[in-house]
């Protein structure tokens, strides 16, 4: 009804071997291939300048927007700023007491303490956020020391895992991708669960026991099961339940982010002695006895 | 004869181009945080334009090709953007709608309808090949920011037309 005859039948043949060309070429992308992986991350190299310079008027205008924005908010801003500043002074006090009295622990325990070296960082050159694909890509490759499969994690937390390096860029895939699966555990209560991207804004919790109650509002993180992922790393926040299935919001927002750290495991246990940037004072060799210590010292 | 195919390939040069450029411009819409969900597919619009505006048909080998290459820009799913900008020419060409309704709504509703169609046979596929359900309130999303971006796009081209035509019935 809607189509013309003529034309339709005349290349009628024709489309048909194209469509079944799409198709193989669907096939042949999912299997994963090193060729065309290499010439993905070739493309991304080659590319990632020309796509540095077309970003920049959208990069501008977000600028623009965000200056605007905070402009009309600044009074609002700083009250809330100031609360929330006071806030943190007193949780930081609370939590370097208890970060040291962990480390304390984890020794007297002989627990393996795992700690997480920053390779390099680096600027996003651009966000690939179609519905079909959530990637970036980092202005540091093979050149830098980046392998495939390191997370990359933000101020906030987790934004991904490297998916393929080329000699000076790297692509990486997003939390929110269709394709991130990350184990993580709930903070709260502890239950374990994988949270699945969706391609959308926010992560599915998956696999999650039936007697676990998630709050909203709850923090995940990684749980480091499977060693892809080190643990501890933030993922998000729970914040919906929609039919029976809880949804995260991923602390770090993908299209805000300049900046990225791609992370190595180092196990400092084996006297390697952390280079990098280390969030918990490392004690002394000595049990460390509250109150007692500073007598003996 | 000569003439005619210095024709075909200077349109291919200019299709070429405005496709490189549109995929360009696609993924650093990603930066604009107003799109928060989804970015709307400027590079669907800007490939039915050119597919309803140049002179000569498109070559769908070249579409192909250039489907293939924002697969690889991207780093998603090869063969999917190839088969979905195929479609959208295959719909764009074929599908001729009644007299009455291509008057009463015009190039919008043309686009609508092959956009839809081929978005939701690709993201069937998608689905398939995944085993995954994407968000649906991603697409949605996606299909309204992109349709209602399409007559601002269709303005935006035919603003210099008609300037033209003010100053000259002036």
């Amino acid at each position: 009804m809607f189509f013309e005859k003529s034309k339709l039948y005349k290349n009628k043949f024709f489309n048909l071997i194209l469509i079944l060309t799409c198709l193989i070429l669907i096939f042949i992308g999912k299997l994963d291939l090193v060729a065309l992986r290499n010439l993905s991350s070739f493309l991304t190299d080659f590319l990632s300048p020309l796509s540095n310079i077309v970003s920049k008027p959208a990069l501008e205008l977000e600028n623009v927007i965000k200056d605007v924005r905070s402009a009309t908010f600044l009074r609002d801003q700083n009250i809330k700023l100031k609360s929330e500043n006071r806030r943190l002074k007193i949780l930081e006090t609370k939590l370097a007491n208890t970060e040291s009295e962990i480390i304390e622990l984890k020794k007297l325990l002989n627990f393996k303490i795992e700690r997480n070296k920053i390779i390099f960082t680096g600027r996003v050159l651009n966000i690939s956020g179609g519905t079909f694909a959530k990637t970036m890509v980092v202005n540091g490759g093979e050149l830098n020391g980046i392998k495939k499969g390191q997370p990359v994690i933000s101020s906030l937390g987790l934004v991904g895992s490297v998916i393929s390096v080329g000699p000076s860029s790297s692509r990486v895939l997003l939390t929110i991708d269709i394709n991130s699966m990350i184990p993580s555990y709930l903070t709260q209560s502890g239950w374990p669960a994988i949270a699945q991207g969706e391609n959308g804004k926010l992560l599915k919790l998956r696999f999650l026991s039936s007697e676990a109650k998630p709050i909203i509002g709850e923090i995940i993180e990684t749980s480091g099961h499977g060693g892809v992922f080190p643990a501890g790393l933030n993922v998000g926040k729970i914040i919906s339940k929609t039919n029976g299935n809880f949804y995260v919001q991923p602390l770090p927002n993908p299209q805000k982010l300049r900046f990225v750290s791609i992370l190595s495991k180092v196990n400092i246990e084996k006297g390697n002695k952390s280079n990098g940037f280390a969030p918990l004072q490392e004690n002394q060799n000595k049990i460390n006895l509250k109150g007692f210590n500073k007598f003996t010292n | 004869m000569e003439k005619f195919n210095s024709e075909i390939y200077f349109n291919n040069l200019i299709f070429t181009l405005i496709i490189l450029l549109a995929c360009f411009v696609q993924v650093s819409l990603n930066f604009l945080s107003f799109f928060v969900i989804s970015q709307p597919y400027i590079l669907a619009i800007v490939l039915f334009l050119t597919i309803r505006r140049l002179n000569h048909e498109a070559s769908s080998l070249l579409i192909i090709l250039y489907g293939l290459l924002y697969d690889l820009i991207i780093g998603g799913l090869i063969g999917i953007h190839s088969l979905f900008f195929f479609l959208i020419k295959f719909f764009t060409i074929n599908l001729n709608m009644s007299n009455k309704i291509y008057k009463k709504y015009g190039e919008w509703f043309l686009f609508c309808f092959s956009y839809i169609i081929s978005l939701i046979t690709i993201k069937v596929i998608f689905v398939i090949v995944n085993f995954k359900f994407p968000d649906i309130y991603a697409i949605s999303f996606n299909i309204g920011t992109t349709l209602l971006l399409f007559p601002i796009f269709l303005f935006l081209i035919d603003l210099p037309k008609i300037i033209l035509k003010i100053f000259v019935i002036k």
